[in-house]
């Protein structure tokens, strides 16, 4: 019921996107956009509540979009005011609405039919989302790269099916087919799906479109697509694969761990190494896919290890999906209102946004310990049920698998420490100190809309641990998602309690410092442009992974034309490999092109030439049905 | 070896620690700062005689540590600035922002003639005219360069209680 | 209930004592220097007199600053109140993942308190600090999960469980503790990573952090590095001593942490004054064997 009326709201908005004049689009189309985001919502809630056949990961991907599509469908109100009056503000509002529906009719959808009809859709509408911006170049190339990476997934999935030869086209037939087929068969299949779930998570090594799509979409896009959509390669992987015949096959669970953990360190360390703030979040989005792909592997059975630590892990994957989309939604939405105040999309251009917007920006810094998974926030349950779920996997198989998942652990734990530090420089030089330009930008002004939108995560995030908790005490919680949050909300009381008892050890002075200049050893003027940048701060750790991550330094220095030995100037520009792109797409995408460009001498424009080849063709196919 | 070393240097001083355990804080139990005063020296100029002396302090001979006393990086940190030297015109700015970056309670001492205004250097082009108008300095040490000793027993008197 | 009024006065006396640690440190390091040095419990009297000092914050600087360092001083006590000798074992903090994230927190609220004074020295202690982090951190929990991983579970009560009889298990509890003091020695900015009493702001790194903390805020940064030391000492003594617990000792425990702290203090500045400080872009070596210690505790303990 929520469904129809979600969607005869979001094919009014497009309407109205079309039709009304360009200054009424955004605010009315806006509106029945964030209508049908709330009938999504109440849909996702009554997943929850009563599940039915849905299982854990369909339903936590469910409340996922619908949250994450409500909270942007918000901030996108006064948000897309930068696109007032222009043509593009339809395109981005209809766009929008359509983005959406698409993406939930994904998640609902029990025919194959359906759900590549509603895939489509959603890459469509997300791909001229995404090209709002057409005329800058990155924008462009940033399209290229999500169509054709885009692609993938649904001609894998396809395959998949095919490969299946169900008789009907829902999908519980595709997956009892599938847990039927033969070995190779299946095999196949497996690796068709990993392919196509991999393409949409933007798992290494079909990330390439990820930091460069996310950050090109205006940011309230950016953060359904980051939060929610992300997901859905893993839920379509999740619902089609022959789980059953996993344990025969041990190296589909070794695949798919390999993945998730390559891209959990890629996805960090350039998180740290990037100076453009929303490509950060698009990294960390990638090492949050990695982590879920890990979630996955151990809580879908692809190993042989007891149901407890299963159904831990499958409890790690739903509370991480749904703290991850509302986390990365926080952040794209208060990155978004930080670089329309500010004027640029740099880190190093920024600074001192913490006192020039402070509600944006706290609900930047709480979002961001949650996805670096740091107490109090609510990320840190996802991340201990993960690292116990590993702990117990490795307890129980064979020292050869065992090694390997502690490895895999190690590897999480880096990571994760990583993303720690990743953050702390995206909020230290963004939103700390002072502002490092003197660029102000004529958006001075946020709206309300705005404001809401990203405090609802923030105070989710920062409360559902402590409100779970208080529940757990009046014995209302028994899942194990509930029981790692309310231990988190223990936590979170310990924390309260020793900073209360700190606070009064210092008599309450500690909260009243003198405000003075800094001391900076005595310099007498202290410009902003002292300050670090976040190319210096990251600057240790590139050194220490200097073999991963691949820096190369251009200096550029200008000398004055009567002496050599006067510089009128030096500029320091510091550059990372891109090691998968180099290493694989380049030369593919070259072999590509030569093929093509082989396969232009088909078209040689004589009619006796295409006859040739047709009647070859048709001889072609009457020997293979001849003999198969 | 040098490991044996320290053990050595360890129980051998234990020894002298015992004797010097009574002089210790110096029968001191009051004032703003307790048992623990730090100092943020401040080379202003010097020719560093001063500096010399200064460092005889933190070894064993005369060891302000057995105090709780000791130099610290940051004015921020320091209960104390000890001047030295005549305070050159290139670093009069430095000065003022050091004394001023001191929290209260704080205690200026100026260390040898120069600072104390009436050293080989005053009256140079390069020099203020008088470290007074700089800043004022609640203790002064005169001498060029002043013993350890004097330059001790002036920190145990800026200890005792001036603000 | 015995049992209860036990740990949580063992817990009492583990954060009183606590700054007994750098502060026979210190005292071990100078008399080894032929000084005769300041008194064990000087960094009481200098938490004192910072207590009442004037309290200055950067203009650039937000609540960031002075909130950063209270809660990480919450997290450190937090943490550290779970080490079983300590007596928080039944605590849900008591389990490695979460002290391991709780150091993190701390870290992290330094680093952007250090970044939000507006200054280069900060954000040159911040990423100094952020380089040593992100190898010393994962380090001490994949050591601490050395220890659990037999159990399957990451709760510090089970590491205590297990019997070592086992030469393999010996091994790894050594390259345990063994990493434990590697890593110990970073995550506390000590030496070789760190002199803690250098003046030359080009060598810091924890002390670069705090150049502009003053009077409470000052204080408890002074609390917060005797409290992660004790955190660290306390761990590693239980690596090797895994009954030291107030439930398993009795009140003799009360008395028993103070005098263990001063020992580890007096052994750490032992260690520093035999050691000299690294290069820092050597200091990442040094990181990556201790991390190749914890991970062969680590193997060890899930093969074994």
């Amino acid at each position: 019921m929520f469904l129809i009326v979600a969607g005869a709201l979001f094919i009014s908005a497009a309407l109205v996107a079309v039709s009304v004049p360009l200054e009424r689009v955004r605010v009315l189309s806006g509106l029945l956009t964030t209508a049908g985001t709330f009938a999504l919502l109440g849909d996702a809630v009554s997943r929850l509540v009563t599940p039915g056949p849905w299982g854990t990961v369909r339903v936590a991907v469910a409340v996922a979009c619908a949250a994450s599509s409500a909270l942007s469908a918000l901030h996108g109100l006064s948000y897309s005011a930068a696109w007032d009056g222009t043509r593009r503000s339809r395109a981005l509002a209809a766009g929008f609405a359509i983005f959406v529906g698409g993406l939930y009719g994904v998640v609902v959808a029990e025919d194959y039919w359906a759900l590549i009809v509603a895939w489509e859709i959603m890459t469509l509408a997300s791909a001229v989302l995404v090209g709002v911006d057409y005329e800058r170049p990155d924008t462009r190339v940033a399209l290229a790269w999500y169509l054709g990476i885009g692609q993938i997934s649904p001609l894998a999935f396809t395959l998949a099916v095919a490969v299946a030869a169900p008789p009907s086209w829902s999908i519980e037939s595709i997956a009892r087919s599938l847990a039927a087929a033969s070995g190779p068969a299946q095999n196949l299949a497996f690796v068709a799906l990993l392919l196509g779930a991999a393409a949409k998570a933007g798992l290494v090594p079909l990330h390439s479109w990820l930091p460069r799509a996310h950050p090109a979409a205006p940011s309230h896009v950016s953060a359904v697509m980051s939060g929610a959509m992300v997901t859905l390669g893993l839920l379509v992987f999740s619902r089609l694969a022959p789980l059953g015949a996993a344990t025969a096959h041990p190296w589909w669970g070794w695949l798919l761990v390999t993945l998730g953990v390559v891209s959990v360190f890629l996805g960090v360390l350039n998180a740290l190494v990037d100076g453009d703030l929303k490509r950060v979040l698009a990294y960390s989005t990638i090492e949050n896919m990695g982590l879920l792909a890990v979630e996955l592997a151990l809580g879908l059975g692809f190993f042989d290890i007891s149901v407890p630590v299963q159904r831990l892990a499958l409890a790690a994957a739903g509370l991480h999906v749904v703290v991850h989309a509302l986390a990365k939604t926080g952040l794209f939405l208060s990155a978004g209102t930080l670089i329309h105040l500010s004027g640029t999309r740099l880190l190093d251009r920024m600074g001192g946004l913490l006192r020039s917007a402070p509600g944006p920006a706290t609900a930047f810094i709480l979002c961001a310990m949650s996805a670096a998974a740091i107490p109090p926030l609510a990320g840190f349950a996802g991340e201990l049920m993960l690292l116990r779920a590993l702990v117990g996997a490795a307890h129980e198989v064979s020292q050869v698998p065992a090694t390997a998942l502690a490895a895999a652990t190690a590897v999480i734990a880096l990571g994760g420490a990583i993303a720690a530090g990743a953050y702390a420089r995206a909020i230290g030089i963004a939103l700390l100190g002072s502002s490092r330009s003197a660029q102000e930008s004529h958006l001075s002004v946020v709206g309300l809309p705005e404001k809401v939108a990203v405090a609802v995560p923030a105070a989710v995030l920062l409360a559902a641990p402590l409100i779970v908790a208080a529940l757990g005490l009046f014995g209302a919680a028994g899942d194990a998602m509930f029981s790692s949050l309310s231990e988190l909300g223990v936590i979170d009381g310990m924390l309260l309690a020793a900073g209360a008892a700190t606070f009064a050890l210092t008599r309450g002075r500690i909260a009243k410092p003198v405000a003075m200049r800094p001391w900076v050893c005595g310099i007498s003027t202290v410009t902003s442009r002292m300050q670090y940048t976040a190319d210096s701060f990251s600057q240790p750790v590139v050194r220490v992974f200097a073999a991963v991550i691949r820096p190369s330094v251009q200096i550029d220095v200008d000398r004055h034309p009567l002496s050599a030995h006067t510089v009128r100037s030096r500029t320091y520009g510091r550059s990372t490999a891109r090691i998968v792109e180099d290493a694989l797409w380049q030369p593919a995408l070259a072999a590509f092109a030569r093929a093509a460009r082989w396969g232009k001498r088909l078209q040689s424009g004589s009619i006796s030439g295409y006859a040739t080849w047709m009647l070859l063709g048709i001889v072609a196919v009457l020997l293979a049905a001849r003999w198969l | 070896m040098s490991f044996l070393r320290s053990l050595i240097g360890l129980a051998d001083a234990s020894r002298r620690w015992t004797r010097l355990r009574r002089q210790s804080h110096g029968g001191f139990t009051g004032g703003p700062f307790g048992r623990s005063f730090d100092v943020r020296h401040l080379d202003a100029g010097s020719c560093n005689a001063c500096e010399l002396e200064l460092q005889a302090l933190s070894g064993p001979a005369y060891d302000i540590s057995r105090f709780g006393m000791g130099f610290v990086p940051s004015p921020r940190h320091a209960d104390a600035v000890m001047l030295t030297g005549p305070i050159t015109r290139n670093l009069e700015e430095a000065v003022r922002l050091t004394v001023e970056a001191t929290p209260h309670p704080r205690v200026v001492i100026a260390c040898g003639d120069c600072a104390c205004g009436h050293g080989p250097f005053a009256g140079s082009y390069a020099v203020v005219d008088a470290p007074e108008s700089v800043v004022h300095a609640d203790v002064r040490i005169s001498g060029c360069p002043p013993t350890p000793q004097a330059i001790l027993d002036a920190l145990m008197e800026a200890r005792g209680g001036v603000s | 209930m015995y049992a209860t009024v036990l740990n949580i006065a063992a817990m009492v006396v583990t954060l009183v004592a606590a700054p007994l640690v750098p502060g026979a440190a210190a005292a071990a390091r100078a008399r080894s220097a032929g000084l005769s040095g300041p008194s064990v419990i000087q960094p009481y009297w200098q938490i004192a007199k910072l207590l009442r000092k004037q309290y200055i914050a950067p203009t650039v600087a937000s609540p960031i600053y002075w909130s950063g360092t209270l809660v990480g001083v919450a997290a450190v006590t937090s943490a550290l109140v779970a080490v079983p000798a300590a007596g928080g074992i039944s605590l849900p903090s008591s389990d490695a993942v979460v002290v391991a994230y709780l150091l993190m927190l701390a870290t992290f609220l330094q680093v952007m308190a250090a970044l939000d004074t507006g200054t280069p020295f900060g954000g040159m202690g911040a990423s100094r600090e952020t380089m040593f982090a992100a190898l010393a951190e994962p380090g001490l929990m994949i050591a601490i999960l050395g220890l659990t991983v037999g159990s399957g579970t990451t709760r510090l009560s089970s590491a205590l469980a297990m019997p070592e009889v086992s030469p393999m298990g010996l091994l790894g509890h050594a390259s345990i503790a063994l990493a434990l003091l590697v890593l110990g020695l970073a995550e506390n900015s000590r030496m070789p990573f760190d002199n803690p009493a250098t003046h030359l702001e080009l060598t810091m790194v924890h002390e670069a952090m705090v150049l502009e903390q003053s009077g409470p805020g000052l204080a408890l940064v002074h609390l917060q590095s005797a409290l992660k030391l004790t955190l660290f000492w306390l761990l590693a003594l239980n690596v090797v001593v895994p009954m030291a617990r107030p439930d398993s000792w009795g009140p003799i425990v009360l008395v028993l942490i103070p005098l263990a702290l001063v020992a580890g203090g007096t052994l750490l500045g032992l260690l520093e004054s035999w050691l000299v400080k690294a290069r820092l872009f050597r200091a990442p070596d040094l990181l990556v064997v201790g991390l190749a210690m914890a991970f062969f505790g680590l193997l060890v303990g899930v093969i074994a």
